[in-house]
């Protein structure tokens, strides 16, 4: 079903659940995974994929159609996932270093993991990166999203996003090959 | 190395069968947040549901009130018809409650009506064991 054609019925009480319905079955891998690769945990992903889509139906009515729908629910993902990590931050008075830790110890020791030595080690390279340099590097280099779309997610310049993401995989680079 | 020679892969998993749950979960708390939502579009009925619980918590404490608290004329009939009462109707009733009397109850009695237990405390032997035969209650068993 289209984006459109999702909207539509959701403009109707009678057909609103079923539009919903179609929506999170078309997008809930995308923000899953979106959420995941921030997160790690996969409970944590959880409770902020429904957090995203609970969202979502609250504020659809007020959705305005100028904007994509899909780079709308990411913008909800990405707002989540950085409120998630900074409240995390604070709750526990950490550092950037010891949140980094305690994700790359996640991704040691979950069971809920695949992947050879050289993709684990990106996944801690990736770690390393500031919040929002991980966001673009992730939209652009897994989601392969266009960086006209990401800047419509992130609100920032598609310069700026380019020149994050250069630096982001040159930081990278330099990780896999000296760690 | 360069990342172009990585093959991109995705190495986090998933819970078996989670991306099939996942929309009924998500769909069964908007369902939660929408029953909501309703209740909060007649805030009349709102409002008279949350003034029914003080006013069911009055009727309550009420109620409780008015069968604790007996009225002074109703107090003073007890008190009349109490002093009709004969012996035997007091031995009857005594005796129907299966009431295990003692001589401490007379006792504390004593202390508070004294010329009715006086007659109790200071009864000879004899006297006792007539009244036993005469009510029979000698031959009681509990």
């Amino acid at each position: 079903m289209e984006d459109k054609e999702i909207l539509e019925k959701f403009a109707h009480p009678d057909s609103r659940n079923l539009a919903f319905n179609q929506l999170i079955r078309k997008y809930q891998q995308k923000v899953y995974w979106h959420i995941r690769k921030m997160v790690i945990d996969h409970d944590d992903a959880d409770d902020l994929t429904q957090e995203v889509f609970i969202k979502v139906w609250k504020n659809l009515e007020t959705f305005r159609q100028d904007a994509q729908l899909y780079t709308w629910v990411y913008r909800i993902a990405t707002n989540e996932c950085l409120t998630f990590l900074s409240s995390k931050r604070k709750r526990f008075f950490l550092p950037i270093g010891d949140i980094t830790a305690e994700l790359a110890d996640k991704i040691d020791t979950s069971s809920d993991l695949s992947g050879d030595d050289i993709q684990l080690k990106l996944q801690k390279a990736l770690l390393r990166l500031p919040d929002k340099q991980r966001l673009v590097f992730n939209m652009r280099y897994y989601d392969e999203l266009k960086y006209e779309d990401i800047s419509e997610i992130l609100g920032t310049s598609v310069g700026a996003l380019k020149a994050s993401y250069h630096l982001a995989a040159k930081k990278i680079e330099e990780f896999l090959k000296h760690d | 190395m360069n990342l172009n020679d990585l093959p991109k892969k995705n190495i986090y998993k998933v819970p078996d069968g989670y991306f099939d749950q996942l929309p009924m979960q998500i769909m069964a708390r908007t369902a939660g947040k929408e029953a909501r939502t309703a209740d909060t579009a007649y805030p009349l009925l709102r409002l008279l549901r949350l003034a029914m619980a003080p006013l069911v918590l009055l009727l309550l404490f009420a109620g409780v009130f008015y069968m604790n608290v007996q009225p002074p004329e109703q107090k003073a009939n007890f008190a009349l018809h109490a002093s009709d009462l004969g012996n035997t109707d007091i031995l009857a009733y005594l005796n129907a409650s299966y009431v295990n009397l003692e001589p401490t109850d007379f006792e504390d009695l004593h202390l508070v009506q004294q010329d009715i237990t006086s007659d109790f405390i200071n009864i000879s032997p004899e006297m006792a064991e007539q009244e036993l035969e005469y009510y029979q209650l000698s031959n009681l068993n509990y």
